[in-house]
Order: structure tokens, then sequence, then C-alpha cells
């Protein structure tokens, strides 16, 4: 006799604290993110205003529904936080606390779980370009998703930093980057997802 | 009694057949023993079977891999003891990554190797991650996901260009010593001072203006010298 059970993530509810406890404080107490992490979490929100229209407003009502609206108040605040990457035009200085960072990946994580769809379409729309040995602009979707990303970029991040002007400069840098960060934002929807893409941000960090 | 269970993902099917070694009953979901594990990979038609070393040499190796995919930093990976020893590499070509069964030595069996797109191996670690998640299969087992220090982290910079400048730095400080070195020693000389003359003469002309007129020395000295009406004093500038 034998038995089969199909196991499906839950969809259970979530609050602030129940969600970022979730992830392991990886930072000495105390210490703040380094300029690597804000980076790398300002880019992944960067990739979702990409791949959707109206994404701010859909990340503001995230952070109601999360209930991280003591961490990030409002737009000015998710701004802000978000001006921690020193790419930005507008950088700020900030470092972001451990509590910050860990609510901007959250907010991500719930995005991307909602986009997952999307995201898995576009990942195997440039498998299916790259096997093919076609320009991967040649996808309609994809080739969407890569110029809003490097029109995002091009209007945000600071053209004096050396590496944000290479980017700039050579087309095919800047849509490696959005690529890699949609692969990011795949394993970031993930059942485990939120945890792998927390630590992934910490290698080579402590 | 045999338990199966399936984790599903679209590309993906991950199906453990087992028992509960400690069943009081036959209404028993728990896979404490494991008999056999098999991994479907719908898209591409490949398949990976095994037992208990399988699925936990698997688990070991995607899960290091899929970090250093995250985070570009390679994680590395743990010797594994048993057989089939499993390692997973990305390959050549963008978004294809390789999965190599190592079986034992005395096996007449070859190694087995799968390629995985980047959508087959998001749904791998996520049907493994159900599993691990599920605490009634195999409730001994778990997966840890580690971050890894600065070591290994690389520089953005090849090392090449990074030495470029100390050797630069090395060789221009070399050839100043050499410069100098070539310079003759010049000969130190004791100022000559000629007997009677007073240190006054010495001071530098430039600043004589600026120097408070000192008194003329006098013949007498009881006599005071008379206040002079020097124009930098408080009450001539008021």
């Amino acid at each position: 006799m034998s038995q089969s059970a199909s196991i499906l993530p839950d969809t259970a509810p979530t609050t602030e604290s129940s969600v970022l406890e979730r992830l392991p404080d990886i930072l000495v107490a105390g210490k703040n993110c380094s300029p690597h992490i804000q980076q790398q979490l300002d880019l992944l929100l960067l990739a979702i205003e990409a791949l959707e229209l109206g994404a701010s407003e859909k990340m503001l009502a995230a952070i109601a529904k999360l209930e991280l609206n003591n961490i990030i108040s409002g737009r000015i605040a998710l701004w802000r936080l978000r001006c921690s990457n020193p790419w930005r035009r507008s950088y700020t200085r900030n470092f972001l606390t451990s509590k910050q960072a860990k609510a901007l990946l959250v907010l991500a994580a719930l995005r991307a779980k909602d986009l997952e769809p999307l995201i898995r379409h576009l990942v195997d729309a440039e498998q299916l370009m790259r096997s093919r040995q076609l320009p991967i602009g040649n996808h309609f979707r994809l080739s969407d998703y890569l110029e809003r990303f490097r029109a995002h970029f091009r209007s945000r991040m600071n053209s004096r930093r050396t590496k944000v002007a290479q980017y700039i400069t050579t087309e095919a840098e800047l849509n490696d980057l959005a690529l890699g960060l949609l692969h990011k934002l795949l394993f970031l929807a993930g059942s485990r997802g939120l945890e792998r893409v927390w630590s992934s941000l910490f290698d080579g960090e402590v | 009694m045999n338990v199966r269970k399936q984790y599903s993902k679209p590309n993906c099917n991950l199906v453990l057949a087992g028992f509960d070694e400690n069943a009081d009953s036959v209404e028993s979901e728990v896979i404490s023993i494991l008999t056999s594990a098999e991994c479907h990979f719908t898209a591409s038609n490949q398949q990976l079977t095994g037992g208990r070393a399988f699925i936990e040499n698997l688990a070991s190796a995607v899960n290091g891999y899929t970090q250093g995919f995250l985070s570009g930093l390679a994680h590395p990976q743990d010797k594994q003891q048993d057989y089939p020893q499993i390692a997973v590499t990305a390959e050549a070509a963008p978004g294809q990554h390789r999965i190599t069964l190592k079986p034992k030595p005395e096996e007449s069996t070859e190694e087995q190797t799968i390629t995985l797109t980047t959508t087959e191996l998001f749904d791998l670690v996520d049907a493994i991650d159900l599993l691990f998640a599920d605490r009634t299969t195999l409730p001994d087992v778990n997966q840890d996901i580690e971050v890894i220090g600065k070591r290994y982290r690389k520089s953005e910079e090849p090392l090449g260009q990074r030495v470029v400048p100390v050797f630069t730095g090395m060789l221009s400080l070399a050839a100043a010593a050499g410069l100098f070195f070539m310079l003759p020693i010049p000969e130190a000389r004791r100022p000559e001072s000629t007997p009677g003359t007073l240190p006054i003469e010495a001071l530098p002309t430039g600043s004589e203006s600026e120097t408070t007129p000192l008194a003329e020395p006098t013949a007498n000295p009881e006599t005071t010298p008379e206040p002079t009406n020097s124009s930098t004093t408080p009450e001539a500038s008021e």
C-alpha cells in the first residue's frame, strides 16, 4: 500500500515581526550594511520597476500589506532608503541598518512572488534566444524589460562613477546586469528565496 | 507501509518513496527511511535517480552552487563521502548548469551528466527547499544556507591592473633615490662671524618696517630712552 502527498508552499499572511525574523542577523550587532549590499538592494527594486508599470505604487501597497510602515513610512522614506545606493545621483551617504535592509529585501521578495510568472517567462525567453543564437533584444517582452531597465538606470545613476559610466556606455553590459538581476528575482520568488538572496548579499562581506 | 511524496514545480518533479521506521499506524505520512528518490525534469525530459546519499549529495551540491550563482562568488563544495558524488558546475554557455553524478569506482556504470536551464535549476532548488521544509520527510536532515567570508571575495580589478601602481611607485622611488645619490653632498660651512658686529645687523632687511625699532645703544646706560611716537600705539590710531 502506498500513499501520495503533494506539498505546496503555504501562503499564510505574514506580519512585520514574523517576516523579518525569518532572516538571520548576519551583521555584527551595531554594524550597518556595506555599500555593496545597499547597491544590490536598490538594483533589485530597480529591476522590479522595469518589469511592471506603476511599480512604486504597488511597492507602497506591499509595504502596508507587510506592516512595514514603522520602517518605511512612505514614499519619501522608501526613496531615501534606496538612495543609500552609492551609484545613485542622489546618494545620501547613509548606511542601512540590518532591519532596513531586511525590509527592502522582503518588499522585493513579495513583488517578485507576484511577478514570478512574468520573470519565469523572461528567463525562459532569454534561454530560447541564446540557444537559437538570436539577439536577446529581438524578443518583444524581454526587449521591453531591458529597455525600461536601461532607461531607469541612465536616469537615476551617477554617470561620473567609473562603473556606472562603463555600464552606460556599453549597452551589452547593462543588459547583462539587467538579466543577472532578473535571475536573482526568480530565485527570490522561491519558497526559501528570501533567505537565499539575503545570505548571498553577505557573501564576501563578513 | 510505503509512503510516496511528490514535490512538484513546473519544470521539476521530485518523488520520494520510503517508510517510517517508528510507524505505529498505517496512517503515518513520515518518511524516515528513504527507499528511492527520483528527480524528473519535464521540459527537457531528463531524470536522476538514487537513494538517500543521492538526495543528500544533490541537495548539498545544488545549495552551494545556487548561493555562488546568486552572489557571484563560488562556494567551496563539501567533500562528499558517499556515492554517487554530485557536482554542479556552470556550463560555458550562459544560463546553463551541469549536474554530474559520479558513481562508485568499483561500479561499471559511467558518469551521468545532465544540463539544466536556469528555470530548471530554480525549480530543482525550490523542490528541494519544499522537501526540507516538510518535516515529515527525512526529519533528521537539515540544510543550512551558509555565508562565505571575505577571503573568497574577488577584486573587481584583475591582479595585473592592481600591481601596476605598486610597481610604478617603487620604480619612481628607486629612480629618485638614484638621482639623489649622484648629486654631490653639499659641504657644510660654519657661518663666518666678524668680531664686534652686533646681532641686530644680522636681521633680514625685509622685516625692518614691521619690527619695533630698537633703541640705539647709548654711551650712558643710566639714561632712559625717550618713548617713540609710533603710529602703531592704540592712542595714535584712535
